[in-house]
Protein backbone atom coordinates (compact mmCIF):
# COMPACT_ATOMS: atom_id res chain seq x y z
CA UNK A 1 0.00 0.00 0.00
CA UNK A 2 1.15 3.65 -0.56
CA UNK A 3 1.74 5.74 2.00
CA UNK A 4 -0.18 9.80 1.02
CA UNK A 5 2.62 12.50 2.24
CA UNK A 6 1.20 14.52 4.69
CA UNK A 7 0.23 17.99 3.33
CA UNK A 8 2.65 20.01 4.47
CA UNK A 9 3.52 24.11 3.51
CA UNK A 10 6.46 24.48 1.05
CA UNK A 11 9.83 25.44 2.48
CA UNK A 12 9.85 29.15 1.74
CA UNK A 13 13.43 29.68 2.68
CA UNK A 14 12.53 32.16 5.46
CA UNK A 15 12.12 31.86 8.99
CA UNK A 16 9.18 33.61 10.53
CA UNK A 17 9.69 32.04 13.51
CA UNK A 18 10.62 35.27 15.65
CA UNK A 19 8.20 37.72 14.41
CA UNK A 20 6.12 37.90 17.49
CA UNK A 21 9.14 38.06 19.89
CA UNK A 22 10.44 41.19 17.33
CA UNK A 23 7.14 42.84 17.71
CA UNK A 24 6.90 42.67 21.41
CA UNK A 25 10.62 44.53 21.36
CA UNK A 26 9.33 46.77 18.99
CA UNK A 27 6.62 48.01 21.40
CA UNK A 28 9.10 47.97 24.14
CA UNK A 29 12.10 50.00 22.52
CA UNK A 30 11.64 52.52 20.28
CA UNK A 31 10.46 50.61 17.90
CA UNK A 32 11.99 47.53 15.45
CA UNK A 33 15.19 48.62 14.41
CA UNK A 34 15.20 48.52 10.47
CA UNK A 35 18.18 46.28 8.27
CA UNK A 36 20.44 49.15 7.22
CA UNK A 37 20.47 49.99 3.79
CA UNK A 38 23.49 50.99 1.85
CA UNK A 39 23.71 54.53 0.16
CA UNK A 40 24.84 54.36 -3.34
CA UNK A 41 25.44 55.83 -6.75
CA UNK A 42 24.61 53.73 -9.94
CA UNK A 43 23.66 54.97 -13.23
CA UNK A 44 23.48 53.45 -16.98
CA UNK A 45 23.61 55.17 -20.23
CA UNK A 46 23.12 53.77 -23.53
CA UNK A 47 25.27 54.88 -26.49
CA UNK A 48 26.23 53.92 -29.89
CA UNK A 49 24.46 53.43 -32.99
CA UNK A 50 23.41 56.09 -35.41
CA UNK A 51 25.45 59.06 -36.34
CA UNK A 52 28.28 57.87 -34.05
CA UNK A 53 29.24 55.27 -36.30
CA UNK A 54 30.27 53.17 -33.24
CA UNK A 55 27.88 49.94 -32.74
CA UNK A 56 25.75 50.02 -29.78
CA UNK A 57 26.25 49.58 -25.94
CA UNK A 58 25.40 49.63 -22.61
CA UNK A 59 27.55 51.90 -20.13
CA UNK A 60 26.88 50.98 -16.27
CA UNK A 61 28.79 52.96 -13.41
CA UNK A 62 28.59 52.95 -9.69
CA UNK A 63 30.58 54.06 -6.28
CA UNK A 64 31.77 51.85 -4.53
CA UNK A 65 31.37 52.35 -0.56
CA UNK A 66 29.33 50.81 1.35
CA UNK A 67 27.61 52.28 4.67
CA UNK A 68 25.50 50.55 7.58
CA UNK A 69 24.23 53.70 8.91
CA UNK A 70 26.87 56.30 9.73
CA UNK A 71 29.41 54.24 9.27
CA UNK A 72 31.54 53.33 6.01
CA UNK A 73 31.00 49.42 6.18
CA UNK A 74 33.27 48.81 2.74
CA UNK A 75 35.51 51.09 1.04
CA UNK A 76 35.71 49.40 -2.38
CA UNK A 77 33.24 47.46 -2.40
CA UNK A 78 31.58 45.68 -5.77
CA UNK A 79 28.50 47.27 -6.81
CA UNK A 80 28.18 45.50 -10.35
CA UNK A 81 26.78 42.49 -10.35
CA UNK A 82 26.99 39.73 -13.04
CA UNK A 83 23.97 37.92 -14.63
CA UNK A 84 25.25 36.48 -18.13
CA UNK A 85 27.99 37.35 -20.00
CA UNK A 86 26.47 40.19 -22.01
CA UNK A 87 24.07 41.24 -19.04
CA UNK A 88 24.80 43.33 -15.47
CA UNK A 89 23.21 44.29 -13.12
CA UNK A 90 24.29 47.56 -10.33
CA UNK A 91 22.58 47.33 -7.20
CA UNK A 92 21.37 49.82 -4.61
CA UNK A 93 19.20 49.36 -1.71
CA UNK A 94 20.68 46.39 1.45
CA UNK A 95 23.55 45.24 -0.10
CA UNK A 96 22.79 41.17 1.14
CA UNK A 97 19.34 41.46 -1.06
CA UNK A 98 21.05 42.60 -4.27
CA UNK A 99 23.94 40.20 -3.64
CA UNK A 100 21.84 37.45 -3.02
CA UNK A 101 18.84 38.90 -5.55
CA UNK A 102 21.44 38.76 -8.73
CA UNK A 103 22.93 35.57 -7.71
CA UNK A 104 19.20 34.40 -7.92
CA UNK A 105 18.62 35.30 -10.82
CA UNK A 106 22.00 34.61 -12.39
CA UNK A 107 21.59 31.04 -11.72
CA UNK A 108 17.74 30.77 -13.10
CA UNK A 109 19.60 32.91 -16.39
CA UNK A 110 21.74 29.95 -17.36
CA UNK A 111 19.13 27.83 -16.46
CA UNK A 112 16.64 29.53 -19.00
CA UNK A 113 19.84 30.08 -21.24
CA UNK A 114 20.54 26.29 -21.58
CA UNK A 115 16.86 25.04 -21.81
CA UNK A 116 16.16 27.52 -24.63
CA UNK A 117 19.59 26.96 -26.74
CA UNK A 118 19.88 30.84 -26.64
CA UNK A 119 21.85 33.53 -24.77
CA UNK A 120 19.26 35.15 -22.20
CA UNK A 121 17.72 38.49 -22.78
CA UNK A 122 17.69 41.41 -21.05
CA UNK A 123 13.90 41.52 -20.61
CA UNK A 124 13.94 37.97 -19.38
CA UNK A 125 16.18 38.68 -16.49
CA UNK A 126 13.84 42.25 -15.77
CA UNK A 127 11.02 40.13 -15.57
CA UNK A 128 12.41 37.22 -13.69
CA UNK A 129 13.61 40.33 -10.99
CA UNK A 130 10.14 42.24 -10.96
CA UNK A 131 8.22 38.92 -10.07
CA UNK A 132 10.41 37.84 -7.50
CA UNK A 133 10.50 41.27 -5.95
CA UNK A 134 6.82 41.55 -6.05
CA UNK A 135 6.28 38.53 -4.06
CA UNK A 136 8.14 39.92 -1.34
CA UNK A 137 5.96 43.08 -1.15
CA UNK A 138 9.06 45.32 -1.05
CA UNK A 139 10.68 43.47 2.20
CA UNK A 140 13.59 42.11 0.03
CA UNK A 141 15.60 45.40 -0.68
CA UNK A 142 16.57 45.99 -3.79
CA UNK A 143 17.00 48.72 -6.37
CA UNK A 144 18.53 47.56 -9.35
CA UNK A 145 19.87 49.07 -12.81
CA UNK A 146 20.19 46.26 -15.38
CA UNK A 147 21.77 46.63 -18.41
CA UNK A 148 22.78 44.49 -21.23
CA UNK A 149 22.66 43.73 -25.12
CA UNK A 150 21.29 41.19 -26.52
CA UNK A 151 19.75 40.15 -30.13
CA UNK A 152 17.22 42.96 -29.65
CA UNK A 153 19.98 45.49 -29.32
CA UNK A 154 20.71 47.42 -26.25
CA UNK A 155 18.36 47.01 -22.99
CA UNK A 156 18.48 49.12 -20.18
CA UNK A 157 15.79 49.14 -17.10
CA UNK A 158 15.60 49.62 -13.78
CA UNK A 159 13.87 47.66 -10.93
CA UNK A 160 12.39 49.17 -7.54
CA UNK A 161 12.32 46.53 -4.41
CA UNK A 162 7.98 46.53 -4.87
CA UNK A 163 8.61 45.12 -8.47
CA UNK A 164 7.98 48.22 -10.74
CA UNK A 165 10.34 48.77 -13.85
CA UNK A 166 11.22 51.48 -16.26
CA UNK A 167 12.48 51.26 -19.36
CA UNK A 168 14.94 54.56 -20.19
CA UNK A 169 17.95 55.73 -21.99
CA UNK A 170 19.84 56.95 -19.21
CA UNK A 171 18.85 56.31 -15.26
CA UNK A 172 20.42 56.81 -12.02
CA UNK A 173 19.52 54.78 -8.87
CA UNK A 174 20.15 55.42 -4.90
CA UNK A 175 21.30 58.10 -2.29
CA UNK A 176 23.15 60.04 -5.08
CA UNK A 177 20.64 59.85 -7.88
CA UNK A 178 19.47 63.31 -7.90
CA UNK A 179 23.20 64.59 -7.97
CA UNK A 180 24.07 61.55 -11.44
CA UNK A 181 20.41 63.05 -13.10
CA UNK A 182 21.75 66.03 -12.89
CA UNK A 183 24.43 65.56 -14.49
CA UNK A 184 22.64 63.78 -17.72
CA UNK A 185 20.08 65.88 -17.73
CA UNK A 186 22.36 68.65 -18.41
CA UNK A 187 24.85 66.35 -20.54
CA UNK A 188 23.13 63.27 -22.22
CA UNK A 189 22.55 63.10 -25.91
CA UNK A 190 21.76 60.11 -28.44
CA UNK A 191 24.10 57.93 -30.10
CA UNK A 192 27.41 59.05 -28.10
CA UNK A 193 30.44 57.49 -28.79
CA UNK A 194 32.04 55.23 -26.07
CA UNK A 195 34.66 57.15 -24.86
CA UNK A 196 32.05 60.01 -24.15
CA UNK A 197 29.69 57.54 -22.60
CA UNK A 198 32.71 56.05 -20.35
CA UNK A 199 33.45 60.02 -19.49
CA UNK A 200 29.70 61.26 -18.70
CA UNK A 201 28.78 57.60 -16.60
CA UNK A 202 32.31 58.87 -14.84
CA UNK A 203 31.56 62.21 -14.43
CA UNK A 204 28.02 61.90 -12.96
CA UNK A 205 29.25 58.84 -10.17
CA UNK A 206 32.20 61.60 -9.04
CA UNK A 207 29.25 63.67 -8.89
CA UNK A 208 27.16 61.11 -6.56
CA UNK A 209 30.33 60.78 -4.50
CA UNK A 210 30.81 64.04 -3.65
CA UNK A 211 27.30 65.16 -3.26
CA UNK A 212 25.97 62.62 -1.35
CA UNK A 213 27.52 61.49 2.27
CA UNK A 214 26.19 57.71 1.42
CA UNK A 215 28.50 57.34 -1.84
CA UNK A 216 32.08 57.36 -1.82
CA UNK A 217 34.92 56.16 -2.54
CA UNK A 218 36.07 54.87 -6.40
CA UNK A 219 34.41 54.78 -9.42
CA UNK A 220 33.80 51.29 -11.03
CA UNK A 221 32.64 51.26 -14.69
CA UNK A 222 31.45 48.22 -17.26
CA UNK A 223 31.00 48.40 -20.81
CA UNK A 224 28.65 46.18 -22.60
CA UNK A 225 28.66 45.85 -26.31
CA UNK A 226 27.49 43.00 -28.60
CA UNK A 227 31.02 41.40 -28.39
CA UNK A 228 30.88 41.10 -24.37
CA UNK A 229 32.00 42.69 -21.47
CA UNK A 230 34.39 45.20 -20.25
CA UNK A 231 34.74 45.77 -17.03
CA UNK A 232 36.89 48.17 -15.56
CA UNK A 233 37.09 48.17 -11.65
CA UNK A 234 38.20 50.84 -9.85
CA UNK A 235 38.22 53.11 -12.92
CA UNK A 236 38.67 56.38 -11.30
CA UNK A 237 40.08 56.80 -7.70
CA UNK A 238 39.22 60.11 -6.94
CA UNK A 239 39.41 59.12 -3.45
CA UNK A 240 43.37 58.39 -2.79
CA UNK A 241 44.47 58.44 0.66
CA UNK A 242 46.80 61.01 1.59
CA UNK A 243 50.46 60.29 2.90
CA UNK A 244 50.86 61.27 6.33
CA UNK A 245 52.20 64.32 6.87
CA UNK A 246 54.12 63.41 10.17
CA UNK A 247 55.80 60.62 11.63
CA UNK A 248 54.64 58.52 14.33
CA UNK A 249 57.35 56.11 14.89
CA UNK A 250 59.40 56.07 18.63
CA UNK A 251 62.88 56.90 18.03
CA UNK A 252 64.85 53.68 20.04
CA UNK A 253 65.75 55.16 22.96
CA UNK A 254 62.69 56.86 24.03
CA UNK A 255 61.67 54.74 26.62
CA UNK A 256 64.39 53.69 28.78
CA UNK A 257 65.06 49.86 29.83
CA UNK A 258 67.39 48.29 32.32
CA UNK A 259 67.91 44.83 31.04
CA UNK A 260 67.20 43.48 27.53
CA UNK A 261 66.80 39.88 26.31
CA UNK A 262 65.41 38.69 23.22
CA UNK A 263 64.61 35.12 22.79
CA UNK A 264 63.41 33.72 19.15
CA UNK A 265 60.19 31.35 19.89
CA UNK A 266 60.68 29.46 16.32
CA UNK A 267 64.51 27.53 16.27
CA UNK A 268 64.00 26.51 13.02
CA UNK A 269 61.00 26.46 10.39
CA UNK A 270 61.22 24.45 7.32
CA UNK A 271 58.49 24.71 4.03
CA UNK A 272 58.28 21.90 2.09
CA UNK A 273 56.11 22.64 -0.90
CA UNK A 274 53.66 20.03 -2.05
CA UNK A 275 50.44 19.50 -3.36
CA UNK A 276 48.07 16.67 -3.64
CA UNK A 277 46.67 16.71 -0.19
CA UNK A 278 50.32 17.36 1.27
CA UNK A 279 51.64 13.85 0.65
CA UNK A 280 55.40 14.97 -0.25
CA UNK A 281 56.16 15.15 -4.18
CA UNK A 282 59.42 13.42 -4.76
CA UNK A 283 62.06 15.90 -6.96
CA UNK A 284 60.60 19.25 -5.12
CA UNK A 285 62.80 21.47 -3.40
CA UNK A 286 62.85 22.33 0.38
CA UNK A 287 63.34 25.86 1.27
CA UNK A 288 64.25 26.53 4.67
CA UNK A 289 62.22 29.83 5.51
CA UNK A 290 64.42 32.72 7.43
CA UNK A 291 62.48 33.39 10.89
CA UNK A 292 60.96 36.25 11.56
CA UNK A 293 59.96 37.23 7.68
CA UNK A 294 56.29 37.27 6.87
CA UNK A 295 53.14 39.21 6.76
CA UNK A 296 54.12 42.43 9.35
CA UNK A 297 57.03 40.12 10.39
CA UNK A 298 60.36 41.93 9.61
CA UNK A 299 59.12 45.48 7.65
CA UNK A 300 56.16 46.14 9.54
CA UNK A 301 57.74 45.93 12.63
CA UNK A 302 60.06 48.71 12.46
CA UNK A 303 61.09 51.05 15.83
CA UNK A 304 64.06 53.08 14.60
CA UNK A 305 62.76 56.28 12.39
CA UNK B 1 -13.82 30.00 -9.60
CA UNK B 2 -11.43 32.76 -8.75
CA UNK B 3 -8.52 33.90 -11.11
CA UNK B 4 -6.87 35.69 -8.57
CA UNK B 5 -3.26 36.43 -9.25
CA UNK B 6 -1.92 37.02 -5.34
CA UNK B 7 -2.79 35.31 -2.27
CA UNK B 8 -5.94 36.76 -0.56
CA UNK B 9 -3.98 38.86 2.38
CA UNK B 10 -3.74 36.32 5.04
CA UNK B 11 -4.47 36.61 8.43
CA UNK B 12 -1.42 34.09 9.31
CA UNK B 13 0.00 31.38 7.73
CA UNK B 14 -0.69 27.80 7.44
CA UNK B 15 2.31 26.46 10.07
CA UNK B 16 0.41 25.72 13.17
CA UNK B 17 3.09 24.72 15.45
CA UNK B 18 4.17 28.31 15.62
CA UNK B 19 3.32 29.25 18.97
CA UNK B 20 3.20 32.91 19.97
CA UNK B 21 3.07 34.41 23.08
CA UNK B 22 2.22 37.93 21.69
CA UNK B 23 -1.58 38.31 23.14
CA UNK B 24 -0.22 36.73 26.36
CA UNK B 25 3.17 37.91 27.14
CA UNK B 26 4.05 38.93 30.27
CA UNK B 27 5.05 42.75 30.57
CA UNK B 28 8.69 41.45 31.23
CA UNK B 29 10.30 39.08 29.67
CA UNK B 30 7.85 38.97 27.03
CA UNK B 31 7.35 35.29 27.16
CA UNK B 32 3.37 33.47 28.47
CA UNK B 33 2.08 35.09 30.98
CA UNK B 34 0.42 31.79 33.05
CA UNK B 35 -0.16 33.72 36.38
CA UNK B 36 -2.59 36.06 34.21
CA UNK B 37 -3.91 33.67 31.47
CA UNK B 38 -3.36 30.58 32.12
CA UNK B 39 -1.84 27.84 30.84
CA UNK B 40 -0.40 27.79 27.60
CA UNK B 41 -2.82 26.66 24.83
CA UNK B 42 -2.58 25.75 20.92
CA UNK B 43 -5.12 28.55 20.35
CA UNK B 44 -2.95 31.30 21.14
CA UNK B 45 -1.08 30.59 17.59
CA UNK B 46 -3.99 31.28 15.31
CA UNK B 47 -4.58 34.77 16.69
CA UNK B 48 -4.59 37.74 14.60
CA UNK B 49 -0.96 39.78 14.54
CA UNK B 50 0.92 36.60 15.91
CA UNK B 51 2.23 35.63 12.36
CA UNK B 52 3.40 37.81 9.98
CA UNK B 53 1.11 38.85 6.69
CA UNK B 54 3.96 37.95 4.40
CA UNK B 55 4.79 34.54 5.90
CA UNK B 56 1.17 33.74 4.77
CA UNK B 57 1.16 35.29 1.63
CA UNK B 58 4.88 33.49 0.15
CA UNK B 59 3.12 30.66 1.63
CA UNK B 60 -0.29 30.29 -0.16
CA UNK B 61 1.89 31.82 -3.69
CA UNK B 62 3.06 28.53 -5.26
CA UNK B 63 -1.13 27.59 -4.61
CA UNK B 64 -2.93 30.34 -5.74
CA UNK B 65 -0.60 30.39 -9.18
CA UNK B 66 -1.66 26.56 -9.98
CA UNK B 67 -5.09 27.33 -9.44
CA UNK B 68 -4.91 29.66 -11.49
CA UNK B 69 -3.71 28.13 -14.45
CA UNK B 70 -6.19 25.60 -13.88
CA UNK B 71 -9.04 27.44 -13.71
CA UNK B 72 -7.65 29.06 -16.63
CA UNK B 73 -7.08 26.05 -18.51
CA UNK B 74 -10.43 24.92 -17.46
CA UNK B 75 -12.14 27.75 -19.27
CA UNK B 76 -10.26 27.69 -22.13
CA UNK B 77 -9.42 24.11 -22.41
CA UNK B 78 -12.85 21.65 -20.81
CA UNK B 79 -12.33 20.04 -17.28
CA UNK B 80 -10.63 17.10 -19.05
CA UNK B 81 -6.87 18.84 -19.04
CA UNK B 82 -6.41 20.20 -15.84
CA UNK B 83 -7.93 16.86 -14.80
CA UNK B 84 -5.26 15.13 -16.18
CA UNK B 85 -2.50 17.26 -14.79
CA UNK B 86 -3.65 16.67 -11.18
CA UNK B 87 -3.99 12.93 -11.49
CA UNK B 88 -0.34 12.87 -12.82
CA UNK B 89 0.57 15.09 -9.92
CA UNK B 90 -0.82 12.81 -7.77
CA UNK B 91 0.39 9.98 -8.79
CA UNK B 92 3.97 11.16 -9.22
CA UNK B 93 4.15 12.71 -5.55
CA UNK B 94 3.35 9.09 -4.31
CA UNK B 95 5.43 8.50 -1.84
CA UNK B 96 8.01 5.23 -1.80
CA UNK B 97 8.02 2.32 1.13
CA UNK B 98 11.15 3.82 2.88
CA UNK B 99 11.58 7.44 3.45
CA UNK B 100 15.43 6.54 2.84
CA UNK B 101 14.95 6.13 -0.30
CA UNK B 102 13.67 9.58 -1.52
CA UNK B 103 17.22 11.29 -0.30
CA UNK B 104 19.65 11.46 -2.78
CA UNK B 105 22.53 12.48 -0.50
CA UNK B 106 23.72 10.70 2.78
CA UNK B 107 23.40 14.05 4.24
CA UNK B 108 19.56 15.07 3.10
CA UNK B 109 17.02 16.56 0.54
CA UNK B 110 19.87 17.56 -2.36
CA UNK B 111 20.25 21.21 -3.16
CA UNK B 112 17.51 22.01 -5.51
CA UNK B 113 15.24 20.87 -3.16
CA UNK B 114 13.74 17.62 -3.86
CA UNK B 115 14.70 14.27 -5.22
CA UNK B 116 11.28 13.90 -7.03
CA UNK B 117 12.22 14.84 -10.29
CA UNK B 118 9.07 14.01 -11.70
CA UNK B 119 7.13 16.04 -9.75
CA UNK B 120 8.88 18.87 -10.15
CA UNK B 121 8.96 18.71 -14.40
CA UNK B 122 5.00 18.60 -13.69
CA UNK B 123 4.77 21.24 -11.64
CA UNK B 124 7.22 23.17 -14.11
CA UNK B 125 9.29 23.79 -11.35
CA UNK B 126 12.49 21.67 -12.69
CA UNK B 127 14.80 24.49 -14.06
CA UNK B 128 14.21 27.30 -11.79
CA UNK B 129 15.74 27.70 -8.83
CA UNK B 130 13.78 29.84 -5.69
CA UNK B 131 14.78 31.08 -2.16
CA UNK B 132 13.34 27.79 -0.42
CA UNK B 133 15.71 25.71 -2.90
CA UNK B 134 18.84 26.69 -0.90
CA UNK B 135 17.85 27.71 1.63
CA UNK B 136 16.24 26.20 4.72
CA UNK B 137 14.56 28.91 6.87
CA UNK B 138 12.85 26.80 9.71
CA UNK B 139 13.51 23.67 8.73
CA UNK B 140 16.67 22.36 8.28
CA UNK B 141 18.23 20.18 5.41
CA UNK B 142 20.08 17.30 8.01
CA UNK B 143 19.06 13.25 7.75
CA UNK B 144 16.53 11.64 8.75
CA UNK B 145 17.13 10.43 12.19
CA UNK B 146 14.42 9.29 13.71
CA UNK B 147 12.98 6.99 10.45
CA UNK B 148 10.60 5.27 12.68
CA UNK B 149 8.83 8.50 13.83
CA UNK B 150 8.41 9.26 9.66
CA UNK B 151 6.85 6.43 9.03
CA UNK B 152 4.42 5.96 11.41
CA UNK B 153 3.44 10.31 10.51
CA UNK B 154 3.27 9.21 6.82
CA UNK B 155 0.90 6.06 7.87
CA UNK B 156 -1.04 8.25 10.13
CA UNK B 157 -0.10 5.43 13.22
Amino acid sequence: MVAAKSVEAPNIGFDFSNYARNQFFGERLQGIPKATSTGTTIVGVIFGGGDSGEEYGVCLGADTRATGGPIVADKNCEKIHYLTPQIRCCGAGTAADTEFVTNLISSNLELHALSQGRPARVVTAMTMLKQYLFRYQGQVGAHLVLGGVDVTGPQLFTVHAHGSTDKLPYVTMGSGSLAAMAVFESSFRENMKREEAIALVARAIRSGIFNDLGSGSNVDVAVITKNGTENMRNYEMPNERGIKSRNYKFRRGTTAWTKEAVRSLIVSEEIKSTTGAGKDQGGVEVVPVPTGAGAGGEEGMEIDT
Amino acid sequence: MSLRLVPASAQGSTEAHVVSSQATAHPISGTHDTFRHGLKSASQSVQAGNVSALQGRLEKWQETQTRLQQNMQRSTFGLALPLKQAMEIKIASQELHNPLLEQATITGVPLGGSSNLALEVLRGQDETLDAGDFMGGSTSFSEVLDISGVMERSRGI
